[in-house]
């Protein structure tokens, strides 16, 4: 399959990645030889419905009851903040 | 140093023939006077691991009884989080990011008492098929330090190859403990999908990722599986199973899937496996050509339900509560995310971070992802169907031996091909272990069984077998 320069800005916007010139052109390609390969399974005749999981699953229930972390857990997790005030993650605005 | 057993360690720890802190000791030397060259560990936890000897030393004093791994050396890959520890996963976006908990196949190591003596290297988020994916440098093939010794998990298989440690964990979605452990000349087990907590693995494609050991004996590897196995709440896939009845070599029906001894196999490794395969039917197996008509289809759709996850599992990077951020130079909220991602993340994860948004994305997914997880669904019902005829398959584990350094790291696809053997196992969610099997020109070959779900107990036999033959 063809893939255009238009294409790969738009994944890379929805993916979150921002991409130099050189990578842009590189992953074109990658991306191009990769589907060709890829889409021979499209030439595939496969009948019935699209089977999500298979027969085996079941779901698993449990109670709906508050666990919540250990301190040391918490003061892990608050530490590996990039950036903070107090106990608060900071992040940047929106716009 | 000699390789050992765990059974010959606790053996010579009883007997107090040696110290654990001097079998410690003993690998540390081993970890200074090699992995210069090697490079299989991004970090060794030294001064912990001789404390930890120097506990059990005290518990072989005072007779109290001692765990299943009780001192035995483990290495873990980067991508397993343990608690206070840094943890990478070969990636530059995770630094300097530190577990704030551990994961439950750690818990369990450490609970029988193994000792945790390092980190190792790894493909970036396990992407890869080389270990040359690593954001901290490549890791090199003991039997030839000019080529790779596979990948992902191509520290944690050259470490044991090297016998810097006794054992190790990997993790394999496609061939990531199979393969470095075919090109390393180990044991590698990827275990059936469930058999072991995942809770704790950086995820990378969640419905094909598993846990599984490192050994330079089966036997080892068996014990290190049972150690890690089962029920965990925090993995909802995980399950309790028992072990299948025994099965004995004789009798025995073990497949031979014509699709893998095709075009793109290296005539000298067929050679190899059928070798073996004459020897097994000597002993009484019957082997059978058998037809697993989709695996031409396998990789295709592995390399877009892997991706489709990828993208998914990998959008939690984004800057914002942990790993790199550059959240100073920027903006707005969006560019955090693009800019943190741009420099965090290697070539291979962006690629796949790429495919896997393509393949996901409106106008798309019908054509690819839904068409992939149809694939999945028949290549399921091809094991199912010759399971129904035999008790085993038997493949080469991979179409060569291990390749030269940079020999592929220019093409994705050449790459993506040193999977083919693996792949559908994951797909089916199967479990199959690659014992070495001799070698072709100065190179380790590796001899990979395929089994019924969670019937490791009896793969772990027939690999055995064979350990057995080519002794």
């Amino acid at each position: 399959m063809t893939i255009s320069k238009d294409l790969i800005e738009h994944l890379a916007n929805l993916a979150r990645l921002e991409l130099t010139p050189a990578e842009k052109k590189k992953y074109l390609k990658d991306l191009s030889s990769i589907l060709d390969y890829v889409e021979k399974i499209g030439q595939l005749g496969v009948k019935g419905d699209f089977v999500l999981f298979n027969a085996e699953t079941t779901n698993i229930w449990r109670d709906d009851i508050k666990e919540g972390c250990p301190l040391e857990e918490t003061k892990g997790i608050i530490q590996s903040f990039p950036d903070k005030e107090g106990d608060l993650l900071k992040v940047k605005g929106v716009f | 140093m000699n390789k050992t057993s765990i059974k010959q360690i606790h053996q010579d720890l009883l007997a107090k023939k040696i110290s654990c802190e001097d079998l410690i000791k003993n690998y540390l030397n081993e970890i200074d006077k090699l992995d210069g060259q090697i490079k299989a560990f991004l970090e060794v936890f030294k001064d912990e691991a001789l404390q930890e000897a120097k506990k059990v030393d005290l518990k072989i004093k005072n007779g109290e009884p001692l765990g299943t791994l009780e001192g035995i050396p483990v290495a873990i890959k980067d991508n397993l989080l343990y608690e206070g520890h840094l943890s990478s996963s070969g990636s530059k976006i995770l630094e300097n990011y530190v577990g704030s908990y551990t994961a439950t196949a750690v818990k369990k190591l450490k609970e029988a008492g193994a000792i945790i003596i390092g980190r190792t290297n790894m493909d970036e988020f396990a992407m890869g098929s080389s270990t040359e994916n690593s954001a901290y440098g490549v890791t090199r093939n003991p039997y030839d330090l000019k080529r790779v010794p596979g990948g992902s998990s191509g520290g944690s298989a050259a470490a044991v190859a090297t016998n810097m440690s006794v054992l190790s964990l990997g993790s394999d979605t496609g061939g990531s403990i199979r393969q470095p452990a075919a090109f390393c000349g180990v044991v590698g087990l990827k275990p059936t999908y469930g058999a072991v907590s995942r809770f704790g693995l950086m995820a990378m494609s969640s419905s094909l990722d598993q846990i599984g050991p490192f050994a330079n004996n089966v036997e080892d590897a068996q014990i290190l599986f049972n150690v890690i196995k089962g029920k965990d709440k925090k993995d909802a896939t995980s399950k309790d199973f028992q072990d299948k009845k025994n099965k004995t070599i004789a009798g025995l029906k073990i497949g031979l899937p014509k699709e893998y001894f095709a075009k793109g196999l290296d005539k000298k490794i067929e050679k190899n496996i059928l070798q073996t395969l004459d020897l097994l039917k000597k002993a009484g197996a019957e082997i059978k050509e058998v037809s697993l008509p989709n695996t031409e289809h396998a990789l295709a759709a592995y390399y877009l339900i892997m991706p489709a996850e990828v993208s998914s599992n990998l959008a939690r990077f984004d800057g914002i509560r942990f790993g790199l951020s550059l959240d100073k130079e920027v903006e707005n909220l969006a560019e955090v995310y693009k800019k943190s991602r741009a420099q965090g993340f290697g070539a291979e994860a962006k690629r796949r971070i790429m495919l896997g948004t393509f393949a996901l994305s409106s106008g798309y997914f019908d054509a690819y992802y839904k068409k992939a997880r149809q694939v999945q669904e028949l290549i399921r019902q091809d094991f199912d169907n010759v399971f129904k005829e035999v008790d085993y398959l038997i493949t080469p584990t991979t179409p060569t031996t291990a390749f030269k350094i940079g020999e592929k790291s220019s093409d994705p696809l050449e790459m993506y091909l040193s999977d083919i053997y693996t792949v559908s196992v994951n797909l089916a969610g199967l479990p199959a272990i690659s014992v070495p099997n001799g070698m072709v020109e100065k190179l380790p070959v590796g001899l990979q069984i395929i089994g019924q779900h969670f019937d490791e107990h009896n793969l772990f036999s027939v690999a055995q077998y064979i350990e057995e033959i080519n002794k």
